[in-house]
């Protein structure tokens, strides 16, 4: 034997070896993560736009009311009288009450969303004669500050821009044109009714006993309503966004048992050169260990630089491209146009989760080859 | 072992041993630059999903928007199912059958019908553990 | 430091494909033994078992019934880590067909052998150079090996088989391809190592490696037909 002094270990030696056996094939090589990156990256761009909703679905429970109440009529939601308001404040428990409009209004091409909102101490709100624009309305409608908002089937009314929303103000305020309460019953010609009651408890009384006791009162208007709590809100949310990403990973898996065959191809399943490279490894005296360490080293190797890639190319996509041709399939109503931020967020969840999903595929094509050329006597594996 | 000839070939540099490793080295780098800038990347991105401006709009409007919709086109389920829980198109022209919204079926993303879940007012935990927020003076009607 | 090493087969039966239409016996009931201090020529026609005989002394094969010993030490005992360990410090073994791989350098491809022990890249590129020098190949030392001829092909693949300094060395057809000055090196390398205590163990249907031989084992259709001390 020769002197092994200033050995290391060998972990050490056979992680670089593997990395030279992995580039040993480049076209291989850029296949195989090409792949995957095209296979990861809708995934993260999916799951980073579905979190992004998600938070912007629970800030808007976390500022909505404890209570939320709405007219009912034949099974839906109706308007309600404006003093349901007094009659809510009215009731101990509560802390504070408000009556708010939300409705839909065409101006021209443009959809937007109409909020006419009451006023309240520490929360400015549009002035009677003024609007606040969404930052996607305002492109499109091409106003600015200062400028005129007409609605052609309402030409009493006359609005004012005064503030233009910020684009990163949430897409779910890009296409809203906010009000005060009065301009949006004139816009509806509903003087005096509200399409929703946003009600406030008392901290020391929000709880199941003392919310029940002001919808109880509430109802004693005999004004037909339904009530919601902040609770149920979250729930359904929680919820609902579970479930339709479910369908979405379900078609993702679809999507993965496609591109497997042309991966288990690429990652040596079945390779008769493989088989004789690990047969020549055998021969020269590496174990079936090292043999299955190397393998594992290069299936991390491409995993690792797959997913990272394929969360580069999301974050790219997403952030400096706007999303551009995907978003439009995860959030409705992009295709209308304007300057919309897609919402998303990105975790190490999905990016964990893309790492492990390469691994399995890789591992799957590399390791059972490698395993049984390993185990084969030396020869074997050669011929 | 003949490692005087070894040390005598002379002309091994380290530039030489690097022969071998070039490509290696280029992708073990690259390993680490791609790790490296996902991992900022992902700690940017922690710093939290929303931005000030949104949490002040959102108050201010008393919350506006769950759904991925950016404006209810046929009608508001899809954008907000606290203002309307039901979508017409859920029953027509096909009952039951997959939604034809465009703001609502038209999208991976989609909330439950709030149908079932109408019921009693459950315990609620104020703005999930937080102070709570958009609640205007407790002086009575604003 | 001076050794010995014996090498022995007892009664070594090799049947690939048994009990298929395609059985054919390549090494049938072989007794034969090989020592330290000459070249051992395994010497009969095509077909007579020779590589198979190399490849089962070699430990990358196991034979169907008999055993082999080095040095007392039995192969069909040893478990898979230890046969990985016999192959890596103790054998060594030039192919006739040479495997190697592409888009490594050739100091890599004759050192990969001393990674399971830990050996760093600097160290093993400077044990290759040593062995490819007395080759006359240390100009190819970064070069991949599909740049290189037939010859500098079987050479290199000759001090792979080296590089660990084994015991055991078996090489199947070490001179082809090889010019007549190169043959001359090679066979006074297997030479040298032979006398420093290895058993050499060569097949080849050069006269001049016959000529170079001190023991010759005859096969015929895997049968011994002759063990002995090489004449004229």
């Amino acid at each position: 034997m020769i002197d092994s002094t200033g050995c290391i270990s060998p972990h050490g030696t056979l992680f670089w070896t593997s990395l030279q056996l992995a580039v040993r094939h480049p076209i291989r090589l850029g296949v195989t993560v090409a792949c995957l990156v095209v296979v990861l990256t809708p995934f993260l761009v999916g799951q980073a736009i579905l979190e992004g909703v998600r938070a912007e679905a629970f800030e808007s429970v976390d500022s909505g009311p404890d209570l939320f109440v709405t007219g009912y009529e034949y099974g839906r939601n109706a308007s309600m009288p404006e003093k349901l308001v007094r009659h809510a404040v009215a009731h101990p428990s509560v802390a504070a009450a408000r009556g708010r409009i939300v409705g839909r209004s065409y101006l021209g091409e443009t959809l937007a969303t109409v909020v006419g909102l009451e006023a309240s101490p520490g929360r400015p709100v549009p002035a009677k004669g003024e609007a606040w624009l969404g930052h996607s309305v305002a492109g499109l409608l091409n106003l600015k500050v200062g400028d005129e908002l007409a609605f052609a089937d309402q030409a009493e009314i006359r609005l004012i821009v005064t503030r233009i929303l910020p684009i990163d103000a949430g897409f779910a305020t890009s296409r809203l044109i906010i009000t005060s309460l009065t301009d949006a019953q004139t816009l509806y010609r509903t003087p005096g009714r509200i399409s929703d009651l946003q009600v406030w408890a008392k901290s020391d009384l929000n709880s199941a006993q003392g919310l029940l006791a002001i919808a109880a009162h509430l109802r004693g208007s005999q004004v037909p309503i339904r009530v919601q709590t902040r609770k149920m809100v979250e729930d359904y949310v929680d919820r609902g966004f579970t479930i339709k990403g479910g369908s979405f990973l379900a078609l993702y898996l679809v999507a993965f048992a496609v591109v497997i065959p042309s991966l288990l191809v690429t990652t040596g399943f079945g390779l008769s050169v493989r088989r004789q490279e690990i047969g020549l490894l055998k021969a020269l005296g590496f174990s079936v260990l090292d043999v299955m360490e190397m393998t594992f080293i290069e299936t991390s190797i491409v995993s690792a630089l797959a997913a990272g890639l394929a969360f580069l190319v999301a974050w790219v996509w997403l952030r400096l491209l706007g999303g551009a041709l995907v978003a439009s399939l995860f959030v409705a109503g992009l295709e209308q146009g304007g300057p919309v931020v897609v919402p998303a967020t990105f975790g190490p969840l999905p990016l964990l989760t893309g790492l492990g999903f390469s691994f399995l595929l890789l591992t799957t094509g590399a390791a059972f080859t490698a395993y049984r050329a390993a185990i084969a006597r030396p020869m074997e594996a050669l011929r | 072992m003949p490692t005087d000839e070894a040390s005598a070939a002379g002309h091994i540099g380290s530039d030489r041993l690097l022969s071998g490793f070039g490509t290696a080295r280029a992708l073990a780098v690259s390993i680490f630059l791609v790790s490296l800038s996902t991992t900022v990347l992902l700690v940017w991105e922690g710093r939290g999903p929303t931005s000030r401006v949104t949490r002040e709009i959102q108050n201010t409007l008393g919350g506006l928007g769950l759904g991925a919709t950016v404006v209810p086109v046929w009608s508001h389920r899809g954008f907000d199912p606290r203002l309307d829980p039901v979508c017409e198109s859920e029953d027509y022209p096909i009952p039951e059958a997959p939604c034809f919204a465009p703001d609502h079926g038209g999208t991976v993303f989609d909330l439950p019908s709030l149908r079932e879940l109408e019921g009693l007012p459950h315990l609620v935990p104020r703005a999930r553990g937080k102070t709570a927020r958009g609640v205007p003076q407790e002086s009575g009607r604003p | 430091m001076s050794r010995c090493t014996s090498v022995r087969l007892l009664a070594v039966t090799k049947v690939f494909q048994p009990g298929t239409s395609g059985e054919s016996a390549a090494l049938s009931n072989l007794t034969v033994s090989f020592e330290s201090g000459g070249l051992h020529l395994v010497w009969g026609p095509s077909g007579s078992g020779k590589t198979t005989l190399l490849t089962i002394v070699g430990a990358l094969d196991a034979p169907t019934s008999g055993d082999v010993t080095i040095d007392g030490l039995s192969l069909g005992g040893l478990s898979e880590p230890e046969l990985c360990r016999l192959r890596r410090h103790r054998i060594g073994f030039l192919f006739q067909r040479p495997f190697f791989f592409p888009g490594m350098p050739v100091w890599d491809n004759v050192s990969i052998g001393l990674v399971s022990d830990g050996f760093p890249a600097r160290r093993r590129r400077e044990i290759a150079a040593g062995w490819l020098e007395r080759l006359g190949l240390i100009d190819k030392l970064d070069r991949p090996p599909e740049l290189l001829s037939g010859g500098e092909f079987h050479r290199v693949s000759l001090a792979r088989a080296l590089v660990a300094d084994p015991d055991v060395i078996l090489a199947d057809e070490p001179t082809a391809q090889l010019d007549a000055e190169n043959s001359t090196n090679v066979i006074a390398i297997l030479q040298e190592r032979a006398a420093a205590g290895c058993v050499v163990i060569v097949t080849s249907h050069d006269p001049t490696v016959r000529r170079s031989a001190r023991r010759l084992a005859q096969l015929d259709h895997g049968r011994l037909i002759f063990s002995g001390e090489v004449s004229g």
